[in-house]
């Protein structure tokens, strides 16, 4: 091999000098054993996963994962539609409340109830005399909401309820007696 | 002698080529190359292993935009800088730059292998694996290879005053170091 004194050479001068070592080199050649070991190699590759396996795993691994997400979606939702449904039936199905009226008058020979709730239509709405006294009463039940409401003395003469103290005036100038009926604790408590 | 294979696999419906048609064409001077890159007989196989696995899946895809020998050495020398990464992270992976161990595990090898690695070991192969790999490509592909400077562009994805420079930097570090062997 040459040996190089180095500093006076020039650039090409090392060029060449470079070019006749590395032309003494031997070409190497692959081994036959290498060139088998790649077809080896192939081969199993192959055998792990040939590409009609793969298309066969692939839709099977995405039929997987929509089943999780189905399932997942089925245990996120149904407590969560059970909930919403509870809270709806809750707040859809209204209270009813059966109330009991009581008007006084002992000359009176019938008196009706009229009101919101009836539409202020008397029929069917006449109140009942307690025996041997003077008291008027009629049960009605009734959803909450606010109604206002009189008394009708023997077809002729309109009265508000003497015992409530809430009374409004209607559109014509009349007072009407007022009923609210509302769970104002139970209202308090869902807020 | 290699085998006779009647492997007939990946043919490429776009370009005509088959495996074994590149195989064939490019074995030795893939070979040949990874020795030179490396001094070793052991890491060279496995590095030629590794490429022509590349090129088996890849010859689907390949799509004859360039030579075929100018596509099998592009990936060769992505595996091999794939190669020296991952050697720079991973202490097990045995060190060739100093060339120390080109006859360390010649037990698997033929004579006439153990005679050339014993034979390199002593020349100008000694000092080319001394050099950082990122001047010894062009180095090996520019003296070993033959290939014009646009050519090892091509190859490597590097610019030509890139290689220029890499190449006049390995020409006065191998003559300094083999004039101080004197």
């Amino acid at each position: 091999m040459k040996k190089y004194r180095g500093d006076g050479m020039d650039e090409e001068h090392i060029n060449r000098e470079l070019r006749r070592e590395f032309s003494s080199l031997v070409r190497i050649k692959a081994p036959g054993r290498v060139i088998d070991s790649v077809y080896h190699r192939i081969r199993e590759e192959e055998g792990k996963a040939k590409p009609g396996e793969t298309r066969m795993l692939t839709p099977r691994r995405i039929r997987w994962q929509v089943a999780a997400a189905v399932l997942m979606t089925l245990v996120v939702s149904i407590p969560l539609t059970i909930l919403l449904t509870r809270n709806f039936t809750e707040t859809a199905v209204q209270k009813t409340y059966i109330v009991r009226f009581i008007y006084e008058n002992e000359t009176a020979e019938t008196v009706h109830i009229m009101g919101d709730f009836n539409n202020w239509h008397r029929e069917g709405f006449r109140m009942q005399r307690i025996e041997d006294t003077p008291y008027w009463t009629a049960e009605l039940e009734l959803t909450e909401g606010i109604y206002k409401y009189a008394f009708l003395i023997d077809n002729e003469v309109w009265t508000v309820d003497p015992l409530s103290m809430l009374r409004v005036k209607d559109n014509f100038g009349n007072e009407n007696s007022l009923i609210v009926l509302f769970d104002d604790t139970e209202e308090r408590t869902r807020l | 002698m290699p085998m006779n294979h009647s492997y007939s696999g990946a043919c490429v419906e776009q370009t005509g080529y088959t495996f074994e048609t590149v195989l064939n064409k490019n074995k030795d001077a893939i070979f040949n190359l990874f020795f030179r890159l490396t001094g070793d007989f052991h890491v060279s196989e496995d590095l030629f292993q590794e490429t022509f696995l590349k090129v088996h899946t890849g010859l689907r895809n390949f799509k004859g935009n360039a030579k075929p020998s100018t596509w099998v050495y592009t990936i060769a020398l992505n595996v091999f800088r794939d190669y020296v990464r991952k050697k720079k992270w991973n202490p097990f992976i045995q060190e060739i730059t100093d060339c120390e161990n080109l006859d360390s595990r010649a037990d698997s090898q033929t004579p006439e292998e153990q005679y050339i690695q014993r034979e390199e070991k002593a020349g100008i192969q000694k000092h080319v694996c001394a050099l950082k790999p990122a001047l010894r490509v062009p180095v090996i592909l520019h003296y070993i290879e033959g290939f014009s400077i646009p050519r090892i562009c091509e190859l490597t994805g590097r610019s030509a005053s890139d290689i220029k420079v890499s190449l006049h930097r390995a020409r006065r570090i191998l003559k300094k170091r083999m004039g101080s062997e004197q």
